[in-house]
């Protein structure tokens, strides 16, 4: 017999028993459907234990790798302390240490990295303006620093990113909450073909994710996409040009749906909408790694495309920068 | 081995089959209009669901949960189920498959037929 506790209350979970039916009968709610392991709706995720393989079978990697697993399969072997997915509470007060803009209207802000937060390149944090406002935003930089990097896209009207823009001041506090998201690389990928593709701060998370795959060596070949209405739009092209030529396995395609009279000899941009260019390069997605980040519509398209032209829908990773409703 | 679900390889069989069988339907034009691509990742599980049930697997599926999920489908009749099953054995003969328990699980499919067009 072993013991789960779950939102600080301790239950037995009797032999033959799993932990949603555990839970369940406690009266505690949690989603579920089909109890057979297939719809995934009852998603759990240990913060204290490891729940047993049987539990994550047919998870996606950056799933498992974050403990998750179903709790209608799960018979567990050790005490484990679970909570639903998404669901971290604790929020962390951070300084403002830096903001610089990036273009027109993206601007970078780093914040600092609080003691012990730690978090995978390419996962999401949502920040909080005041306790009435928060919006979620990507890590662009790697945990191996002092920093937290996010990009943001300033809209003229916007709660938050105009807020953060133009009004919070450098050394300001602010607090944030997570990290979350499933979007981020793995080791086992290590000889797997990447191609990221970002539209506007979509770039933030692949970004990282970038950082993350070369600091492990990745061996396998790495495309990063990044589109935007006009060269204009872009950002950051020094850093990711300089990354493609010093790494063999590292290329970088600037899109644009207009090149808008730009003219720069070191940049070579593609033309045209990103869900053709990019299968213009690639028609067969058979067997690579897919990351998509930005625009939620975008995003849409393009995993659509991704997967009929082959790629598995277990490696296709995807952030869709939804808007916020209030 | 008599278990048709253990005989094809159970759930490595189902993650190998949903893929295919997924890809399948989007690019199928007599039935893709009727499946949603906002959330990929729960639609691969529902159609795992799916293909639990039809290879005979354990599964808590009923006829009244084929009925519930389909009743707001409007305009769907049998060629919609015959596309469907027919969809199943092209990615079943890919996986190679004896042609004997391709004909049990389309049997299978075939007996939610009438709940599936609420009828
Ligand atoms: C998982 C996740 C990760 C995200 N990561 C990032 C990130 O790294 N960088 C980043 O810049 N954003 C990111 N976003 C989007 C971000 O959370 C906010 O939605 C965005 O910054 C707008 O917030 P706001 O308060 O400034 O604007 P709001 O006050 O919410 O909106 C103000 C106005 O802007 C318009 N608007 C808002 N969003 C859009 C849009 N996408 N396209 C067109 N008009 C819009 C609204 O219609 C409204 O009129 C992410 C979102 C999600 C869900």
């Amino acid at each position: 017999m072993t013991q789960i506790n779950f939102k600080n209350q301790r239950y037995t979970v009797t032999a033959n028993n799993d932990v949603l039916t555990t839970l369940l009968d406690a009266g505690e709610k949690i989603p579920f459907s089909c109890r057979t392991g297939s719809c995934q709706n009852c998603l759990m995720k240990a913060t204290q234990g490891t729940p047993p393989e049987t539990a994550q079978v047919g998870l996606k990697d950056t799933l498992k790798a974050q403990s998750y697993f179903l709790a209608c399969q799960c018979y567990p072997q050790e005490n484990l302390e679970i909570d639903l997915p998404n669901t971290i509470d604790t929020r962390y007060k951070s300084r403002v240490l830096e903001k610089q803009w990036l273009s027109d209207d993206v601007i970078q802000i780093k914040l600092a990295r609080p003691k012990n937060f730690n978090f995978r390149a390419g996962q999401y944090l949502t920040l909080w303006k005041d306790e009435h406002l928060a919006r979620r935003y990507s890590i662009a930089n790697l945990p191996d620093s002092n920093e937290l990097e996010f990009h943001i896209r300033v809209f003229p009207q916007g709660q938050f990113s105009s807020w953060a823009a133009y009004e919070t001041l450098e050394n300001n506090f602010l607090e944030i909450q997570g990290p979350i998201g499933d979007c981020f690389y793995l080791e086992d990928a290590i000889d797997a073909d990447l191609v990221l593709i970002g539209t506007g701060t979509g770039l933030a998370p692949l970004q990282g994710i970038l950082s993350d795959a070369l600091k492990a060596g990745h061996r396998g070949r790495i495309d990063l996409f990044h589109a935007g209405l006009n060269p204009h739009s872009l950002y950051n092209t020094d850093l990711l040009t300089k990354y493609a030529s010093e790494y063999d396995n590292v290329f970088y395609h600037p899109c644009v749906l207009d090149k808008a009279g730009v003219v720069d000899s070191r940049v070579e941009y593609l033309e045209g909408d990103i869900s053709d260019v990019v299968f213009e390069k690639f028609p067969s997605m058979v067997g690579k790694k897919v990351y998509l980040c930005g625009d939620p519509n975008l995003v849409k398209k393009l995993k659509t495309k991704t997967f009929l032209l082959g790629a598995n829908s277990q490696d296709i990773y995807a952030d869709a920068f939804e808007p916020s409703h209030c | 081995m008599s278990n048709l679900y253990e005989r094809i390889g159970g759930d490595a069989a189902v993650n190998a089959a949903v893929n295919i069988f997924y890809r399948k339907v989007l690019s199928d034009d007599r039935v893709n209009a009727y499946f949603d691509i906002v959330d990929m990742d729960a639609q691969i599980a529902k159609q795992k669901g799916f293909l639990t049930m039809v290879f005979g697997g354990p599964n808590h599926y009923s006829g009244k949960d084929m009925r519930e999920g389909h009743k707001h489908l409007t305009g769907l009749n049998d060629s919609h189920v015959d596309a469907i099953i027919e969809l199943l054995g092209e990615t079943l003969q890919e996986l190679g498959v004896a042609e004997s328990d391709i004909g049990e699980i389309a049997n299978i499919a075939n007996s939610v037929r009438d709940d599936v067009l609420n009828r």
